[in-house]
């Protein structure tokens, strides 16, 4: 049985706009042995299409990024979409019934499967399948923006809370 | 040299009430019939006891202070907690920026003037931590670069919308401590960067 894990780096304030967060090299080496742990990842098409950017190599991209670029393409990837006609390699697109899906793939599959992006999480969220919630928070506040909770949810209960660079704390939550 | 403090009890997602708790108007987004911030439990009831026991005194807006003036008064269903407060909250100066007000009630000074320079000149006059209560209040200060320290006290809580810690974005702060605090707490202690 696999645990779904919803994490996002956010702002004080609960916003996830990703362009708004420039993670420090510290941060990024440890995303990528965070994805490298990982069994799989989940994406809602938005934030899919803005990872995409990792199945292509760029003429500029310094060492982690080329790290992070391979540990990211060696995961399946499973895109929730209706729109989405095709998706890029290792990914698998579900189209209808979300629920079963992920029922499947939590039974199907142990260790960590990781979602990613508020909409799909928030959907997710109302149906109880996330096992874990990792609130990754940067000491800046945006006043407006994308939360990184959907809406509201019944109570959380903490189990960790963790330096991860100078600048970055992550607690970590499962439903009480 | 004193330091203007704003520290409140908030839900994950950054809010200090819920819009079923909200008082007076708001035009703020909220879940009607939404889960609400809970009380705070006893420990960490104990912990606001301990950090407002070292302050130098508390800043209020209006409306904080008209909340808060309920413990002016003995009620009868008081516990020893509720009484261990009132002590502690009666005895700190307070000082309360309201346009409308015409009195403020006992150990309370009204401040009719500029807010930010009053602010400004009490941390000029006085030692120790100031508390600003109030978010409309602490988002003025905040915009005048005036609040010194910013402590979040995170509850385990979604409640989807209401009245934010944060009035309006501001510049990058600084973690300098975080600790798990009371029965489900977390303090995150900032100060500007």
């Amino acid at each position: 049985m696999a645990k779904l894990v919803y994490g996002l780096n956010q702002s004080l304030d609960g916003y996830v706009d990703h362009q708004k967060f420039k993670p420090s090299l510290p941060l990024f080496r440890h995303y990528i042995e965070y994805v490298r742990d990982l069994t799989g990842i989940v994406y809602g098409r938005g934030m899919y299409e803005v990872m995409r950017y990792w199945d292509e190599d760029q003429a500029d991209w310094v060492a982690e990024e080329h790290d992070f670029a391979a540990a990211w393409r060696s995961k399946p990837k499973w895109v929730v979409s209706r729109t989405l006609k095709s998706v890029g390699p290792n990914a698998t697109l579900f189209e209808n019934d979300i629920e079963a899906a992920i029922h499947g793939l939590k039974a199907q599959h142990v260790g960590e499967i990781a979602v990613a992006g508020p909409g799909l999480a928030g959907s997710l969220t109302d149906l109880g399948l996330i096992d874990e919630y990792r609130l990754y928070l940067h000491p800046i506040v945006l006043g407006r923006g994308t939360p990184f909770f959907a809406g509201p949810r019944p109570p959380l209960h903490l189990v960790a809370s963790d330096r991860i660079t100078e600048d970055v704390i992550r607690l970590t939550y499962v439903p009480a | 040299m004193g330091r203007l403090v704003f520290g409140m009890m908030q839900s994950l997602d950054g809010y200090i009430a819920a819009n079923s708790q909200l008082f007076g108007t708001s035009t703020s987004p909220g879940v009607p019939g939404g889960p609400v911030l809970p009380p705070p439990g006893p420990a960490l009831a104990r912990h606001f006891n301990d950090h407002m026991l070292g302050l130098a005194g508390m800043l209020y807006g209006r409306r904080m202070y008209e909340v808060m003036q309920y413990w002016d008064e003995d009620q009868p269903d008081w516990d020893e907690g509720d009484r261990d407060f009132a002590a502690l909250w009666r005895a700190k100066p307070k000082w309360v920026a309201s346009h409308s007000l015409k009195s403020v009630g006992a150990n309370a000074a009204l401040v009719m003037e500029d807010v930010g320079a009053f602010a400004a000149r009490l941390k000029a006059e006085i030692e120790g931590d100031i508390d600003v209560a109030g978010a409309e209040l602490a988002g003025s200060l905040t915009a005048l670069g005036l609040i010194d320290e910013y402590r979040l006290y995170l509850r385990p809580f979604v409640l989807g919308g209401g009245k934010p810690y944060f009035a309006a974005a501001r510049p990058p702060l600084r973690l300098v401590k975080s600790d798990v605090v009371g029965e489900d707490a977390v303090m995150l202690v900032f100060v500007p960067a």
